[in-house]
């Protein structure tokens, strides 16, 4: 008895796990790049500081932060075109400054326009609706940590909770030196396409997605897998056609098995008709 | 007294199998068409052992817990007609610590459970047979045996 | 900041206030939560008041949810460990407290009730004047809390608690709910020697153990030469579970709240162990001790079992033997008590806060009011043979008004399987004695 429940004792273990190499997957860095000039965001960023204090205006702003990008003629095609005239490159300089500084301005009256707007409806919704306000708050985007577990360990990496999964699949396959093609994600038993997010997928913090390698031999290994379903499924049939008559015998089984496991292991104490001691 | 704690017990499982389980694994409540989450049934799979014949194959295995769970365990079916010497035509698992008579205790939880399961596979229990086939060919037909339980495996392969 | 905020957004996902992080130790093995009013069985392992009494079997003997080991007796919830519990986590504790006595509150069914500040106080209070040395009074101050009837409600409840019972719950739980929100967080833990002594030498604890009546020793603190049931010194109650194995988890707590003072007692413990050649008796006489109590229970034909009904004092569940109810106590839970504890005249209040006092008039159970606890016991057993037996005879024995002979006859037929199951499983019992309860029972 002893023995036994120390054998069993380290499997009791439900210490969190600790993120132990914790890669920071940060926007910051890989977005630079791509993003709109780092002016125009920042005097962006200024306004909306300057602006306001209740929380959800920034959710607000960014969203628009972002339409705004679409929009807007892009200042690299001004200057594209102005070269293209062959007139002085510093005058062109200096006016495409100008235009962009015109842009900036355009953007932040934009930008404040549309906070005022968004602050109104805000007060008049939240005086309507009090109770609505305390979830909402949302300072930034939501990260979460997400392990990474494959048969020999776990790794853990900080996401968006929105950004799709493309990227820390690829973070992920570059990090293990493994081809993204050969590797399968699973949450919770069911596949994760690369457009999916963690938000989408439910997932919380410190949840585990499984990595698996797929056998290059995938579609002999599919065939014989579904010549074997074949085969089975009509042994299958057999098995469901005799089931009643099985059934009954089993339950009879079952039932004397567990019987007689009950005379073996702890028989004084458990009540039962004698006529299956026989 | 029957105020059971089942749906507790089984909430902080699934919170601690979310944070850490074994490779492979899966163990998760059902969802209910209304997508209501019926924590009361889990769908599991359990990855067969690398090296042993079971590899390669994902067996499902469904976990029906009852309101006195813990002190009662809960009943583990694989689909059935499922060949193992120790597992029923219905595909109830039989092994000691799944027998509230013998084995089970309430602190063993749905992860010893599994891996549990996972080493019954390869290490049949020739002394508790479930079914005929299953033990008939363990114990006098290796070959046949051995060539069952490939089949079985391939019958069940990763979801890709 | 990444760190940071990372712990804030948990923070929020988790709920209202950050909580501790709980040791592997102090999980309850059967909720998996943090240990609540724990309880330490005998072979040493810790589980929560209720998940100890949820796990029990309401018509045999009962295992450790953790090793199967057997017991009969439902313990008395260990005070220490509770407080120590509460000192350690104190906003987990008092989660857990709030939470169940939500569950409590709407079952009906109390667990006992301490008095939460002025038990903390005072020990806190002693913790302060003694550091580390033993000081007379704060010893017998310890002793004091230790020995007062180990449940303090009627400074809780009101006494009007006969008009109603659920307004008298009420009130208890608003109390306890105030003095929980009351009692401060306590910035830094710190625990003293004062707070973990033992029962008997008044020195640290080495290798505690835990009586059933939740009173700690040392283990070589106990000794019962003569092969006797322990007797606590505290409570003068019996300990009928044989001889109590170490509480590993308090002792690795304690080993690791005083690193120091642990290892000096080690080294008292084993010199005193060396001069009088004590071995080490943890481990076999436990399993003797129990096996021969029970089969003195299960194979007599003539003991009455009660299922579902335990007893208040000693806490044996089911009770075997004479039961004696209360008929003054109004709670839903009830009072009884076994013969023995009825005939030694204990004086203790119920196991789930009923408010009995030794005025009560106590009543002797006849084996024909088990009338009602067939139909209770086919309603809420799940043990499939029983109820399935049972219900065989009483759609057979109904139609005829004969279930109360029926049952007598049930009661007959259990023990007598039990001994024949005995006999096959030791292989001593001869043919006919096996075989006739078949046919009794199949003639039936």
């Amino acid at each position: 008895m002893e023995d036994f429940s120390e054998e069993l004792e380290p499997l009791f273990d439900y210490r969190r796990v600790q993120p132990v190499n914790l890669i920071c997957l940060d926007d910051d860095e890989l977005d630079a790049p791509s993003a709109s000039p780092p002016k125009r965001r920042k005097i962006s960023d200024s306004v909306v500081e300057k602006v306001d204090e209740p929380v959800k205006v920034v959710n607000v702003i960014s969203c628009e932060d972002k339409e705004e990008e679409d929009w807007l003629p892009p200042p690299p095609k001004v200057s594209a075109g102005a070269k293209r005239k062959g007139e002085d490159s510093t005058i062109m300089e200096l006016r495409k400054k100008k235009q962009e500084l015109a842009s900036f301005a355009q953007s932040a009256e934009n930008v404040l326009r549309s906070v005022e707007e968004s602050v109104k409806r805000e007060l008049s919704s939240s005086l309507e609706a009090v109770e609505e306000q305390p979830p909402k708050p949302r300072p930034e985007r939501n990260k979460i940590v997400i392990s990474i577990q494959d048969k020999d360990g776990v790794k853990q990496f900080r996401i968006y909770a929105d950004d799709k999964f493309e990227r820390l699949f690829k973070m992920y396959a570059d990090n293990v030196k493994l081809d993204l093609q050969s590797l399968v994600f699973c949450f919770d038993g069911d596949k994760i396409g690369p457009a999916a997010t963690p938000d989408a997928l439910g997932m919380e913090e410190n949840d585990i997605i499984e990595v698996f390698l797929q056998p290059k031999n995938l579609i002999r290994h599919l065939d014989e897998s579904l010549m074997g379903t074949g085969r089975a499924f009509d042994r299958h049939l057999l098995v469901t056609s005799a089931s009643f008559e099985v059934q009954r015998l089993d339950l009879e089984k079952e039932n004397i098995l567990h019987k007689s496991h009950v005379n073996v292991d702890s028989g004084p104490d458990s009540v039962l008709p004698n006529s299956v001691l026989h | 007294m029957s105020g059971g704690i089942a749906r507790g017990r089984l909430a902080e499982e699934r919170k601690a199998w979310r944070k850490n389980h074994p490779h492979g694994f899966v163990a998760k409540p059902e969802t209910l068409p209304d997508g209501t989450v019926n924590l009361m049934v889990w769908h599991c799979t359990i990855p067969g052992k690398t090296g042993t014949d079971w590899e390669g194959g994902f067996f499902p295995l469904t976990l029906h817990f009852s309101e006195d769970y813990p002190s009662k365990p809960p009943k583990c079916k694989f689909p059935p007609g499922f060949f193992h010497p120790n597992v029923y035509p219905s595909g109830t698992v039989c092994l000691s610590i799944l027998n509230e008579d013998s084995g089970w205790r309430p602190a063993i939880t749905v992860k010893q459970i599994l891996v549990g399961i996972q080493d019954l596979l390869d290490q049949p229990n020739p002394a508790d047979p479930a079914q005929t086939e299953g033990y008939h060919l363990f114990i006098q037909d290796a070959t046949e045996y051995k060539k069952r339980v490939r089949q079985q495996s391939r019958q069940y392969p990763p979801l890709v | 900041m990444d760190e940071s905020d990372h712990r804030m957004m948990e923070i929020a996902d988790g709920g209202v206030q950050p909580e501790e992080e709980i040791s592997d130790s102090f999980l309850c093995c059967v909720c998996l939560d943090l240990l609540h009013k724990p309880i330490v069985l005998s072979c040493g392992h810790i589980s929560c008041f209720w998940c100890v009494h949820r796990s029990m079997s309401s018509e045999r003997q009962s295992y450790c949810p953790l090793c199967r080991h057997p017991y009969n007796h439902f313990p008395t919830i260990c005070q220490m460990l509770h407080f120590l519990l509460l000192k350690k986590y104190p906003v987990a504790y008092r989660r857990r407290e709030l939470q169940i006595l939500e569950e409590e509150k709407k079952l009906g069914f109390f667990s006992p009730q301490f008095d939460t500040h002025s038990s903390s106080s005072e020990a806190n209070q002693c913790s302060n004047v003694l550091a580390n040395s033993a000081c007379r009074r704060c010893c017998e101050n310890v002793k004091k809390i230790e020995s007062s009837p180990r449940i303090e409600n009627s400074t809780d409840v009101p006494k009007e608690a006969h008009c109603g019972v659920c307004e008298g719950i009420g009130n208890v739980a608003d109390e306890e709910k105030n003095s929980l929100l009351n009692m401060d967080c306590g910035s830094r833990i710190r625990f003293s020697v004062a707070d973990v002594l033992c029962a008997a030498c008044e020195q640290l604890l080495f290798h505690p153990v835990v009586l059933n009546c939740g009173h700690v020793y040392c283990e070589s603190c106990i000794v019962n030469p003569d092969e006797q049931m322990l007797t606590c010194k505290v409570c003068q109650s019996c300990h009928p579970s044989g001889f109590p194995k170490v509480c590993l988890e308090l002792g690795r707590f304690l080993e690791e709240q005083f690193p120091k003072e642990y290892a000096l007692r080690r080294d008292a413990v084993q010199f005193k162990q060396a001069d009088l050649k004590h071995e080490n008796p943890a481990a076999c006489t436990t399993k003797d001790g129990n096996k021969g109590e029970k089969l003195s229970w299960w194979s007599d034909p003539n003991s009455k079992i009660h299922p579902g009904c335990g007893c208040d004092s000693c806490g044996m569940y089911p009770i075997i033997g004479d039961r004696y109810q209360c008929i003054d106590c109004t709670e839903k839970m009830g009072f009884d008590l076994c013969s023995h504890c009825y005939n030694t005249r204990s004086k203790l209040p119920g196991r789930f806060n009923q408010q009995h006092t030794p005025e009560h008039r106590l009543e002797h159970v006849r084996i024909e009011t088990i009338r009602n606890q067939l139909k209770l016991v086919t309603g809420r057993l799940d043990d499939r043979s029983l109820a399935l037996l049972i219900s065989n005879i009483t759609s057979q024995a109904s139609s005829e008004g004969l279930i109360s002979a029926a049952l007598s006859t049930v009661a007959r037929e259990e023990a007598e399987s039990r001994l024949a199951a005995q006999a096959a499983v030791t292989n001593t019992g001869d043919e006919q004695d096996d075989s006739q309860p078949t046919l009794s029972f199949e003639n039936q």
